[in-house]
């Protein structure tokens, strides 16, 4: 029962690592049948199983076509394609650039021993053949290629079910057809900008369209990184959808989110998160909050941008928790901006309480750009400016911007 | 070792450290080295200031001299290699001893490879490379492994959380006087197999098994969804056809094209000795008494979840009196491929359960399906199994 590679130590003991080298395919190059046969019986004797021979360079590029052996010993002097050629044409193919290639060559030949190693070979048994150096050379070039093939094919195999993982991430997402949709329903238009790492990780936003002219969006940001974060942040998302009936109240959606939440987390695992409705016929954003980032918004006209609340305890801390909540005032040209935890926490100020201070202070100048798409760019440049290259998880900011003119289709 | 063209792997940087007693040497093979691009050479003059200078810096790359005073190159590669974090730290031997003894010798002793003396400057440079190359090519390799590990490690403790504790068995064997045992083993870390047990508002068990196409992290993230769905679903006056409908009907717009998952749920109505359940798809469930020669097969067609939300799903019933036992499993079990390369199939697992049913503790009864199965072939899909004596 036990799994395909087994999460063992890092590196196995050296009993272990000769485990599987004897199976390893070995092809024995060499116009001279008395050699094949005194290599051959040599690694037979040590106990390697499959060998195979060529006897000369065109045979043995033939044989390493069919079948891809996992090391080959070659002589150089050989009629017609000698073993330099021979190299030179592994060396030239992709498919056989990382096979092991010994080459025999006499101690004394120095300029052979240079040109082999120029043309890519792998290592040099020196003629005559002695069967401790033949021995050694063989088993730590084939251990080797085992442990890396083995630590290849780990990461080829992790890297796909982790690039499938990301695509499913991705679905989660809002799409653009929704972006457009509530753009002519409410007047409202959302940018995001999310700086993602390769890793997967427990940051999600999204909408709930509870109506026509007020929707709802979210942004968690779970505690812990990489594959257990995004196990809770899809159990997260499921949660929300789930509770989509409540939607139409941050305050009461949010109390009943951190009830599930604290059913489904374990001790130690929190969300944080912020809920609001946008509702365009009364130009308002209510909004209820879990240990989120404090929302930023800049009224139109004005110069400096306000700070909204952030009181709750985090989703999933106690089933007792209260999420009061509050409402700013989103009228025509009003911009918002939502961030997440990272964010905060990579802006360089003493005290990360002070964090939303100084994103508004940035912020605001930003947001004040004419276009919606032009604020979201000179913000997220003006937050890489002070940031650098210093966040290490994703950092996602959703920009809202409520039409000034009074038609919602122009733009 | 092997000759491997990596361009991104940065060797430049490497810390080489040579080992020889004689400073003309030394300096010989520093200024070798760095000519031929590897500026960051270490020297040490014999075995002892060597393992000192490792224990200071460790090096990536040790040129290491055999005959000196004090402590020789012989006993270097042993003490290095007793460290298991050195256990591939790359050794180069040279030595004018070019001896078959010697090489024999330095090799047992944990040598990597062998240069001989007098130096010649294109292999040694060549081999330095090539032993820098595959050393990073190794360490990036263990690095992304063991991070992936530890991170999958924690995913899969919380994978198994999932799954009901032993208290939540042990209580439901207690209370409805019930024995029940169950195995699950994802393919790899993680799986998309999962089973729950809980108790409607009648006391009665439900029993649920799933398991997701696929498998892995993203089959485990649907598990995750699923078990997020089920525990917010009200289970008074349970109805499995019922529950089922619900459960594809909010599982639907979760999941992307070509993913769903196979799931059985029955609850246990011991009043009038029946399993009632229903089926998406899942592996048809066993049914025995004491006496039968053989399990009975219940029918578990249906449309697996995910696929089409308004799907519509069909109670079922299989006798199970005092006595009676049921089997369910998923289908990583019944479709193991054999050494013979052929899938075993349902009947292939009957029959295995046929050499099982006797046992009556749960336990071994399990344990010998098992390992049956283990014997056949290899698990390449999660397996869950779950047998419930009356």
């Amino acid at each position: 029962m036990s799994a395909v590679m087994s999460p063992s130590t890092p590196v196995a003991d050296p009993e272990t690592r000769q485990i599987g080298i004897f199976d390893c395919l070995i092809l024995v190059v060499d116009d001279t049948e008395f050699n094949r046969t005194l290599i051959t019986a040599m690694l037979r004797q040590a106990g390697f199983l499959r060998i195979q021979h060529a006897v000369d360079g065109i045979d043995a590029l033939k044989k390493i076509g069919d079948e891809l052996p996992d090391l080959v010993i070659l002589d150089i002097v050989m009629p017609g394609l000698d073993g330099f050629e021979v190299c030179r044409h592994l060396r030239a193919d992709p498919r056989f650039s990382d096979l092991p290639v010994l080459v025999q060559t006499a101690l004394s030949n120095t300029e052979d021993r240079n040109k082999a190693f120029q043309l890519g070979t792998t290592d040099l048994i020196t003629k005559p053949i002695d069967r401790n150096e033949l021995l050694a050379r063989v088993r730590i070039h084939l251990e080797n290629r085992v442990l890396i093939q083995d630590l290849q094919l780990y990461r080829a195999r992790l890297e796909s079910e982790l690039g499938m993982a990301r695509e499913m991430y991705n679905h989660l997402l809002p799409t653009p057809a929704l972006f457009d949709q509530i753009s002519r329903d409410s007047g409202v238009r959302i940018r995001h900008h999310t700086a993602v790492s390769s890793e997967l990780g427990g940051d999600l936003w999204g909408i709930i369209p509870p109506s026509d002219r007020r929707f709802g969006l979210y942004l968690l940001d779970m505690t812990g990184t990489g594959v257990s974060a995004a196990l809770n942040a899809f159990r997260m998302h499921t949660v929300l959808h789930e509770l989509a009936h409540l939607a139409g109240d941050p305050s009461r959606f949010l109390g009943e989110v951190n009830v599930r939440a604290v059913d489904l987390f374990e001790s130690g695992e929190r969300v944080s998160v912020i809920y609001g409705v946008v509702d365009s016929a009364i130009g308002t954003f209510t909004y209820a909050t879990a240990a989120s980032g404090r929302p930023i918004l800049l009224q139109c006209g004005n110069v400096v941008a306000e700070l909204g609340d952030s009181d709750g305890a985090s989703v999933g801390e106690s089933a007792a928790s209260a999420f009061p909540a509050h409402v700013l005032q989103f009228g025509p040209g009003a911009r918002l901006l939502l961030y997440n935890n990272a964010v905060a926490a990579a802006l360089p100020v003493e005290c990360i309480s002070l964090a939303p201070e100084a994103l508004a202070e940035l912020a605001a100048p930003a947001l004040r750009s004419p276009t919606l798409v032009e604020a979201c760019a000179r913000v997220t440049s003006a937050l890489a400016r002070v940031v650098g290259d210093r966040p290490r998880e994703d950092m996602t900011l959703i920009f809202l911007a409520k039409d000034a003119l009074p038609s919602p289709r122009t733009r | 070792m092997t000759g491997m063209s990596f361009a991104s792997v940065n060797i430049r940087n490497a810390r080489i450290l040579v080992v020889d007693d004689n400073r003309v040497n030394r300096h010989l093979l520093v200024a070798v080295l760095q000519r031929g691009g590897f500026p960051n050479v270490g020297m040490a003059e014999d075995g002892i200031d060597a393992l000192a200078k490792i224990e200071e810096v460790a090096p990536d790359l040790i040129l290491l001299d055999l005959m000196m005073p004090r402590m020789d190159g012989f006993e270097v590669c042993r003490q290095v290699r007793a460290n298991p974090a050195r256990r591939d730290l790359p050794i180069l031997v040279q030595s004018s001893l070019s001896s078959s003894d010697d090489r024999k010798h330095a090799f047992s002793a944990g040598a990597t490879d062998f240069v001989t003396k007098p130096i010649n400057a294109t292999e040694l440079l060549s081999r330095v490379r090539i032993h820098l190359e595959n050393q990073a090519l190794l360490r990036d390799l263990q690095g992304y492994r063991s991070r992936r590990q530890t991170e999958l490690a924690l995913a899969r403790s919380m994978q198994e959380r999932l799954l009901p504790p032993p208290a939540r068995l042990a209580q439901a064997r207690a209370d409805l006087g019930l024995s029940l045992s169950a195995h699950f083993e994802p393919s790899s870390e993680l799986g998309g197999d999962f089973w729950d047990l809980r108790r409607d508002d009648r006391d009665r068990l439900i029993v649920w098994l799933v398991d997701f196409s696929g498998h892995g992290v993203g089959a485990a993230l649907n598990t995750f969804r699923l078990h997020a769905i089920l525990r917010q679903m009200d289970l008074t006056n349970f109805d499995p056809a019922e529950h089922l409908r619900e459960v594809n009907e909010r599982v639907c717009p979760l999941l992307r094209n070509g993913q769903f998952a196979t799931m059985l749920v029955g609850v246990v109505d011991q009043a009038n000795d029946t399993f009632h359940y229903a089926s998406a798809g899942a592996p048809a469930p066993m049914m025995w008494q004491p006496g039968d020669e053989t399990p009975e097969f219940g029918d578990s067609s249906g449309l697996p979840v995910g696929i089409l939300a308004s799907a519509r799903y069909e109670n079922r019933d299989l006798a199970l009196p005092l006595g009676g036992r049921l089997f369910l499993y998923s289908d990583g079990a019944s479709e193991l491929w054999t050494s013979d390369d052929t899938v075993l199939g349902e009947e292939g697992l009957l029959e295995i359960v046929q050499g099982q049913m006797h046992h009556p503790d749960d336990n071994r009864f399990l344990d010998g399906v098992l390992n049956s199965l283990a014997a056949l072939g290899s698990f390449n899909d999660d397996v869950t199994a779950l047998v419930l004596t009356r």
